[in-house]
């Protein structure tokens, strides 16, 4: 299968004041078309900073100092600001987590898809609220004539990111990238949006890729799935078989994290999560992990192919 | 998810110790050697700032009159230093009128709520959308010409700032359980008020004494400069430039110009400090 | 909407009524000279006739009542200087302080505003350091202060702008009142050396004005765009591709109600600064005249032009609120 978008050794640093956080050690992940990829870490791994990396959205003070972003052959990580214009939207879309602020709170959500629609299609403005009718139907709005003259305020979070999700669809990209959009709704509303950002990529034929703390999520929405820890990716492969056989150790331990009713005592991770102002730390589980050998301590290690669709980076299997 | 930031002004302090000072510097370089003419010009070996002599009126700067001699023959830059004095005791003396009213007002509305606050609120809202310089005017107008009168009318304008920070901070503050708990120890509201509630907002308060001690000598040097400010003989910088207003056209810029950049960097020093603390106090 | 415009109307005229009242008390604390209309040898009874006659024997809410009645009328009082009704002296001067303040807005609109935008959107680049230092020093220059400077360098040293006698030379011909803004009837008039003359006396008044709170607003301007820029919808909007123009319409529709208030409260505060902007430049608007009623003692001229002006202010504050909640219907909540 094709690779819809491949990252090859992403280094990201961030200048914080006086302080320069590396936030990327060298990342590397491959989404392929019509597949749909997980990316589950804990808070702070750097999921977010891989997709903004992606669409070229890092915030002032974030770097890309090493790596490739190839999307469709080409390196994103080499576009100018005018350049990824053409790409946004258009090719790459993406969703965020906090949906009531990422809309524009002086516009109503109807002004909103219609001028990503007209700006795509150069239609009229009427058009594109005739579109954003229709599209705020298709999520699932019940009267959706009127919701569409709604401001983002009045609208509660489940609905705002029904929004941002009718306005990925309506920029018709190849590739979804969903940042924690289930993050802060009801579990209730959470099953839907899954599946509605799962029929908007299917409709799209587009790829998708879903990052989440909540492995609970990740197993629902996708068909891979992609481990990432303090700026690394640790393992990515299908879905049930990371689960049923995890290579990387701490794709071991997190996993023991997410199940329920083996114990009476929760799991979880001894250690402290490493400190990412140092440049050379060699393997970022090192501290905490229970297989460790010398060399995890100075190298960090290399993504190998393990079995075809499964990859994984740990000295164990070099 | 509001978080209740209950912040004391000794977290203020410790945050940042070196860089604070660092900070402060510039505003402080202005303002600690104005405050040191302030309390200790009397003892300056100076010329006296009220003597007048005609003889030597208009005249230019020179060693002997550093800032040179105004119309009636006063040495300017005696009379600079010491108008330092009235206009930093003024401003000082309008913030601590404006905080004791617009505090407590402020205090009371957050705290007791309901039509209490809509007729407080609504009150600050008027109070605000007026002018500040012409409210300064017609209360000025209305108490009368000594200073006392001077620094309440302009405290009078300032407060309504102090009344919806100090609400601001109180009304979340309202439903906190040590709230509750001081009210079902039966304390009375107002030793709620004055115990629990307000020096919370001290940091708060504090942060904003400079800025409204800038704005408030800007106050006094426009409405000195009109004629309605400090009585005329008293060095004050604002009616200083009054006074050499006229002859400016002539050529004749120290009277009026020296008393301005000493308003300046006062100010300057002022508004500089403030904006430190205030970016310290929302950290 | 319609329930926040009825709080709005009812706070605007809570406003107008304690602004009415307060100029009330101000006008009776100082007072009508009774004794001095008496004479020196007086009775009892010429005490009360006068009393009757003005008023001042009624129940004091009668007296406001009645002050009130005047005002709606267009009485404010008379000028014990000018003896003119003062709203006389008020109409005659009025259109030397909007050709003022009007230029100066002006002035700040395309320089100041301008200044926060570039400044904003070239962040922490040289040209946005160079305008924050300038403006946060233009910030603690005191306007009366700045006018006789400037008047000091470009009049008495480089004579290149007229002294400051007013809104035309010494003996040039008024142009024919159409408005009273002597620039508007000279173009009127065809008459272009009558215009450029008045232009030319207005440049340095309206720039000491402008500059009064010119470096504040350019603050506010920046510091809301830089904000605004940084938030999550521009994110989101950068996100899906949308074009620059796109992208400026979102950020200045955001902008529209803190920069709009800022520009009211300018408005009203040249209206008010105008006053020491008119001392410094002798320029015979409102302001002048104020001051002038202020060293004559004749205080009924100071308070009905603090009225008038404080009712221009909060009615310019009410309409802006209105616009403002027009834009962001956060606004009405």
């Amino acid at each position: 299968m094709l690779d819809l978008i491949k990252i090859r050794d992403l280094h990201v640093k961030v200048d914080h004041f006086e302080d320069t956080f590396y936030i990327l050690r060298g990342v590397n992940l491959s989404v392929s078309m019509n597949s749909s990829l997980g990316i589950v870490g804990e808070s702070g791994s750097g999921k977010t900073t891989i997709c903004l990396s992606v669409m070229g959205l890092l915030p002032k003070g974030a770097k890309i100092t090493k790596g490739k972003i190839l999307f469709q052959g080409k390196d994103l990580s080499c576009y100018s600001d005018k350049q990824m214009e053409t790409v946004r939207g258009k090719k790459i879309s993406m969703i965020f987590q906090d949906a009531r602020a990422a809309l524009n709170p002086v516009l109503t959500v109807g002004d909103q898809i219609s001028d990503i629609y007209c700006h795509y299609t150069g239609n009229s403005h009427s058009l594109g609220m005739k579109k954003a009718v229709e599209v705020l139907d298709a999520m699932g709005f019940p009267n959706a004539r009127s919701r569409v003259k709604s401001y983002p305020h009045e609208l509660s979070g489940g609905m705002c990111q029904r929004v941002l999700i009718a306005m990925a669809l309506v920029s018709t990209p190849k590739l979804v990238i969903a940042d924690e959009i289930t993050s802060g709704i009801d579990v209730t509303i959470q099953s839907q949006v899954i599946e509605l950002v799962k029929s908007v990529s299917d409709e799209l034929s587009a790829g998708l890729v879903f990052v989440s703390h909540d492995i609970g999520v990740i197993i629902e929405a996708c068909s891979d799935i992609a481990v990432v820890y303090s700026g690394i990716v640790f393992e990515q492969g299908n879905i049930s078989t990371v689960l049923e056989k995890p290579l990387s150790p701490y794709t071991k331990v997190l996993l023991k994290c997410f199940e329920i009713g083996h114990s009476d005592r929760m799991s979880f991770i001894p250690g402290n999560t490493p400190d990412l102002k140092l440049v050379k730390l060699g393997c970022p589980f090192a501290p905490r992990c229970e297989y460790v050998m010398d060399i995890c301590k100075v190298e960090v290690p290399k993504m190998k192919l393990y079995e075809p669709g499964h990859v994984v980076a740990c000295h164990k299997y070099i | 998810m509001a978080n209740i930031k209950n912040i004391k002004l000794a977290d203020i302090l410790k945050v940042r110790k070196s860089r604070t000072f660092l900070r402060l510097l510039p505003g402080l370089t202005f303002l600690i050697p104005l405050v040191l003419i302030a309390l200790f010009v009397p003892y300056f070996p100076l010329q006296d700032p009220m003597k007048v002599n005609t003889v030597i009126r208009h005249q230019p700067p020179s060693f002997e009159h550093f800032f040179g001699t105004d119309v009636i023959g006063m040495d300017v830059f005696s009379r600079v230093m010491y108008a330092t004095r009235i206009d930093f005791l003024i401003s000082i003396l309008c913030v601590l009128i404006a905080v004791s009213i617009g505090a407590p007002l402020g205090a009371v509305a957050g705290y007791f709520g309901g039509i209490l606050e809509t007729i407080t609120s609504r009150f600050i809202e008027i109070f605000q959308s007026f002018p500040i310089m012409l409210f300064a005017m017609i209360i000025r107008i209305v108490l009368g010409p000594s200073v006392i009168c001077l620094a309440v009318a302009i405290g009078i304008c300032i407060s309504p700032f102090y009344a919806k920070l100090v609400r601001s901070i109180v009304k979340p503050l309202r439903d906190t359980d040590y709230i509750q708990a001081a009210k079902v120890t039966g304390q009375t509201s107002l030793q709620i008020i004055f115990r629990h509630l307000i020096p919370n907002a001290l940091p708060a308060i504090v942060s904003q004494f400079t800025l409204s001690a800038a704005v408030s000598i800007r106050i006094v040097a426009g409405l000195s400069f009109l004629g309605l400010g400090v009585p005329t003989p008293t060095p004050e910088w604002g009616s200083m430039i009054q006074t050499g207003a006229g002859w400016v056209i002539f050529g004749m810029w120290w009277p009026s110009v020296f008393p301005g950049l000493a308003l300046f960097f006062t100010i300057w020093g002022l508004s500089q400090i403030s904006q430190e603390l205030e970016s310290m106090y929302t950290l | 909407m319609g329930i926040f415009l009825l709080k709005r109307l009812g706070t605007l005229l809570l406003a107008l009524f304690v602004i009415s009242l307060i100029s009330f008390v101000a006008v009776r604390s100082v007072g009508t000279p009774v004794y001095l209309m008496v004479g020196q040898d007086f009775t009892s009874e010429m005490v009360k006739s006068i009393n009757a006659r003005l008023g001042l024997d009624q129940p004091i809410y009668v007296q406001y009542a009645r002050y009130l009645r005047g005002i709606l009328n267009g009485d404010l009082g008379v000028s014990r200087f000018t003896y003119n009704p003062v709203i006389f002296d008020i109409a005659q001067r009025l259109p030397a302080t909007i050709e003022l303040t009007t230029t100066a807005l002006i002035f700040m609109i395309f320089s100041c505003l301008l200044a926060g935008v570039i400044a904003a959107l070239k962040e922490d680049k040289p040209i946005d350091k160079a305008i924050l230092f300038e403006s946060k020093v233009g910030v603690s220059v005191v306007e009366f202060w700045l006018g006789l400077i400037l008047i000091y360098f470009f009049c008495y040293r480089c004579h290149l702008f007229p002294s400051p006698m007013g809104r035309l030379s010494f003996l040039a011909p008024i142009p024919k009142h159409v408005t009273g803004l002597y620039t508007i009837d000279s173009l009127i008039a065809g008459d272009t050396k009558t215009f450029l003359m008045a232009v030319h006396h207005l440049i340095l008044p309206a720039f000491t004005l402008a500059f009064t709170i010119g470096p504040g607003t350019t603050l506010v301007t920046r510091a809301t765009l830089r904000n605004i820029l940084k938030t999550d919808y521009m994110r989101t909007a950068c996100a899906f591709g949308l074009p620059r123009r796109l992208l400026y319409k979102y950020m200045l529709r955001n902008a529209a109600p803190p920069i709009l208030t800022v520009l009211a409260l300018a408005f009203g505060y040249f209206i008010s600064g105008a006053v020491l902007v008119e001392v410094v430049f002798a320029w015979p608007g409102i302001g002048r005249y104020a001051v002038d009623a202020l060293q004559n003692s004749d205080y009924e001229p100071i308070i009905g032009i603090i009225l008038l002006v404080s009712v221009v202010y909060i009615v310019i504050y009410f309409l802006v609120d209105i616009i403002c909640a027009n834009i962001d219907p956060r606004y009405r909540l």
